[in-house]
């Protein structure tokens, strides 16, 4: 091994408030390699990213080099990109008001001389390079709004890759494939690919280990803060062994519908004629205890059907929740939850939880008019009630009152989940409840849902994870183009729903 | 042997539990102690003979809006709001009453009346404008500030109106315990405020809303109720300082209502380093007004005046905001 490392990272440590988070952290990369960083939520993989991008400031004492340059510690985040790191993060960060060119050049626009201008020409010049070593084609004038999935993440690569030498420099996709719908990822995975044959290093970080497995060359685990395994070829390994690195244990999904039977009973939920969004006309009958997945392609409408049910979008048709009808014309959330629905939408942060106040407070706010007076909110419930959430959920730190904000992806959606089951739901809608957590947290959230039914609750799982259907529902709805195409009832396994959903929409395109 | 292993394993909670208590009131009552503090040093550093309760009835005893006001923000920063017109529409309330009565001649309860109402109208154009239609709430809110302070003036004729019957000014000076019932009314509203905001449904509410719209919409809660509900209680509010300020001093002159623009934001931001750390608080507003007030007081009996007082107010504002900040970040590490 007389080659220069790409990247090189050596006894990288942070430490926040006196509570190690990483320590003494490694990692080697070399040129031509595609590279894995794995890990749980708060196994201080995105610590360790947020380090090399000096997003955070490392402990004294840990060195970061590319092609053998030391480049820190401390790391000036302005020079990044001329020292050849450039990183795609999860959102692509891109603007969807400004044009193609706008969003590739930020921060490194050509201006003319004494005027100090923009200089749209030979910005749209290097533009169009980029472009063309990636083998796209899109207008460098367009809107970023008007592109198609795909073409944004080329948008995103292309804004990292400009005034490089081809097959030069390091290129870090944070969890970008999160932001990318399954169409496009063949066109994803093709650009990295590329990059790499190049003589490029890409270092991916990802909660998906299939994706892992499909694209990476080598992985390096974090577990609690250490790196547990450095550089381990993935040709050595299958997805349970990756599985077991991750976790540090086998991590398979349980077959919940068979270990935790449910009793289906009377009465439950019945969808007429949903319409809104892009769903155009479902109907379907959803008993207590009976957990019902839902799921279809990016475009069948899928997205909008747990927000349609749960009151957050507009739409037409019935919701008839045990015998009482909720016009989901007129209907509000506030609505359905009176009707007994409870509806976990599917961005954590940005409608689930309200991360800068406690868990205690995230728990209790859709109960507060149920369970308290209007002129006193009752102390003593809530923290009761939350405990029995956190206790039931296993939720880390047992601790009422910290703030959402300071707990892993994976306990905030414990917290989410037991937020809404509080209540005791008629009907429980989940919008794709496992995206972003960790194989430990998944497994968690799963058996909830279960749970839900076993208790007596109907289910709805809007999902695109056959493995979560698989592992959960006892009934599995495929969309496409907005109405039920097949409809699977247990037994099925994985590929069962995959030639459903794909076969569907080739039925649905001929 | 036992007492001699027991001993320690027993004594141990108590010291911990005693720093913890230390801790807690550091954490959320520093500003009290602060504000002792500077008193203290105010009746050591002050020429003359100034006990510590004239000194404590000086300061509670101010005719000032401050803690109204300071309430009334409270309510619109706490779900989320910004208001710039709060000085403005408590203005306009303090002159309508001795216009009416003074001018035209109007009943003076049938005066204070009208001065809510005008309140209220003008929180219902800000509500309207901002939550109905959707407009940023800064320039809503300063264009209503500008149009409220201005008719203020044609209302008074351009001058300070005064000549209220001074019988009248016993509904705000008259004293209760040493004190004047202004800082009653305030304790008063400021204990219902606080009661609404931490121990009612609705006050956690405000909170979500507050902190994140989308998640108290899917919790069931009326956004724009509470929204709304925000700017009015807020504007009744600065019509009740309104009322009780122009009754105390027999008159009001429209010109002086802007300066409360400032001290009331410092009062507000100071606020949130206490009692509730990192939230708009009812009670830690009200210690952070009487700790500002305590300021500029001892200025005053240091015969510092004048410019002296904005820049204290402006140094309050920004370390406030700083301080809270840094705490925000520590807390999420």
């Amino acid at each position: 091994m007389s080659t220069t490392a790409r990247l090189e990272v050596r006894g990288l440590s942070k430490t926040f408030a006196g509570v190690t988070v990483l320590a003494d952290a490694q990692l080697v990369i070399e040129p031509g390699e595609v590279h894995a960083l794995v890990g749980q939520n708060g196994s201080g993989k995105s610590t360790l990213i947020k380090l090399i991008s000096g997003v955070y400031r490392a402990d004294p004492g840990g060195e970061v080099f590319v092609d053998g340059h030391r480049i820190g510690t401390p790391i000036n985040p302005g020079g990044l990109h001329e020292q050849g790191l450039a990183f795609v993060h999860q959102d692509l960060g891109l603007v969807n008001d400004l044009s193609v060119r706008e969003n590739v050049r930020v921060g490194r626009h050509a201006t003319r001389p004494f005027t100090g201008w923009i200089d749209k020409v030979r910005d749209t010049e290097a533009v169009q390079q980029a472009f063309d070593f990636l083998g796209v084609q899109i207008d460098p004038h367009a809107k970023v709004a008007t592109l198609k999935p795909s073409e944004r993440v080329a948008v995103a690569v292309a804004r990292a890759l400009q005034e490089r030498t081809p097959g030069s420099g390091v290129v870090v996709f944070d969890e970008s494939s999160r932001a990318i719908p399954h169409e496009a990822l063949d066109d994803f995975y093709g650009m990295i690919r590329l990059l790499a044959d190049q003589g490029t290093a890409v270092l991916i970080v990802s909660h998906d280990l299939r994706e892992v497995l499909r694209i990476a060359d080598r992985v390096t685990a974090l577990r609690n803060g250490s790196v547990v395994e450095m550089g381990v070829p993935t040709a050595e390994l299958d997805e349970a062994a990756l599985t077991r690195l991750v976790l540090g244990h086998n991590g398979e999904l349980d077959d919940y519908a068979s270990s935790m039977p449910a009793t289906v009973g009377d009465g439950g939920v019945e969808l007429r004629d949903l319409s809104g969004g892009r769903i155009r006309g479902v109907s379907a009958q959803i008993r207590r205890g009976e957990v019902v997945g839902f799921t279809g392609t990016v475009d069948s409408g899928l997205s909008s059907l747990a927000p349609l049910i749960g009151g957050a979008i507009q739409g037409q048709g019935q919701a008839v929740v045990d015998g009482r009808t909720l016009d989901l014309g007129s209907s509000s959330p506030s609505a359905a939850l009176r009707a007994g629905i409870a509806y976990i939408p599917q961005d954590r942060h940005g409608e689930g939880l309200a991360t800068e106040l406690t868990v205690e407070e995230n728990v209790t706010i859709p109960h507060l008019r149920m369970k308290g007076r209007p002129w006193r909110s009752g102390g003593r419930w809530q923290r009761s009630e939350t405990n029995a959430v956190l206790a039931g959920f296993d939720v880390r730190p047992h601790d009422p009152r910290a703030v959402v904000a300071t707990l892993s992806g994976g306990n905030q959606q414990k917290v989410l989940m037991g937020k809404w089951l509080l209540g005791g739901p008629s009907l429980l809608v989940l919008d794709d409840p496992t995206q972003a957590v960790d194989v430990g947290a998944r497994g968690s959230v799963l058996r909830a849902t279960r749970q839900a039914a076993v208790d007596g609750a109907a289910v709805v799982l809007c999902s695109s994870e056959p493995d979560d259907l698989v592992s959960v529902c006892d009934r599995v709805l495929v969309l496409n183009e907005g109405e039920v195409a097949v409809e699977l009832v247990r037994p099925f396994t994985a590929e069962d729903i995959l030639a459903a959903v794909f076969g569907a929409t080739d039925g649905g395109l001929e | 042997m036992s007492a001699t292993t027991t001993t320690p394993v027993q004594a141990r909670p108590e010291p911990a539990r005693l720093r913890r208590f230390w801790a807690i009131v550091l954490q959320r009552y520093s500003l009290v102690l602060l504000w002792l503090l500077m008193i203290i040093v105010l009746i050591i550093a002050v020429p003359g003979d100034v006990s510590l309760v004239s000194a404590l009835r000086a300061v509670l005893g101010q005719q000032t809006p401050l803690i109204f006001l300071g309430l009334a923000v409270v309510i619109t920063m706490a779900v989320g709001e910004f208001d710039l017109s709060f000085a403005g529409i408590f203005g306009i309330a303090a002159v309508t009453v001795p216009a009416l009565v003074v001018l035209h001649g109007w009943p003076y309860p049938l005066a204070a009346l009208a001065a809510l109402v005008v309140a209220l109208a003008f929180g219902a154009i800000n509500a309207g404008l901002i939550v109905g239609v959707g407009i940023n709430s800064v320039v809503v809110t300063l264009g209503v500030a500008s149009v409220a302070g201005g008719l203020a003036f044609l209302l008074s004729g351009e001058t300070t109106v005064s000549g209220m019957d001074p019988a009248l000014s016993g509904l705000a000076l008259g004293r209760f315990l040493g004190l004047p019932l202004v800082f009653w009314y305030g304790l008063v509203l400021a204990v219902v405020v606080t009661y609404v905001m931490s121990a009612t449904p609705l006050g956690r509410h405000m909170l979500f809303v507050g902190a994140n719209r989308s998640v108290a919409r899917l919790a069931g809660v009326s956004v724009s109720r509470v929204r709304t509900g925000a700017y009015l209680s807020s504007a009744l509010l600065c019509g009740f300082a309104g009322v009780v300020i122009s009754t105390g001093l027999g008159g009001f002159n429209p010109g002086t209502a802007t300066t409360m623009l400032m001290p009331t934001f410092a009062a507000v931001f100071l606020g949130t380093v206490a009692v509730v750390p990192g939230r708009f608080n009812p009670m830690g507003t009200l210690i952070a007004a009487y700790f500002l007030l305590t300021g500029v007081f001892g200025l005053q009996l240091l015969r510092l005046t004048g410019w002296v007082t904005e820049v204290f107010f402006g140094v309050a504002l920004v370390a406030a905001v700083t301080i809270s900040f840094l705490l925000q970040r520590r807390v999420r590490g």
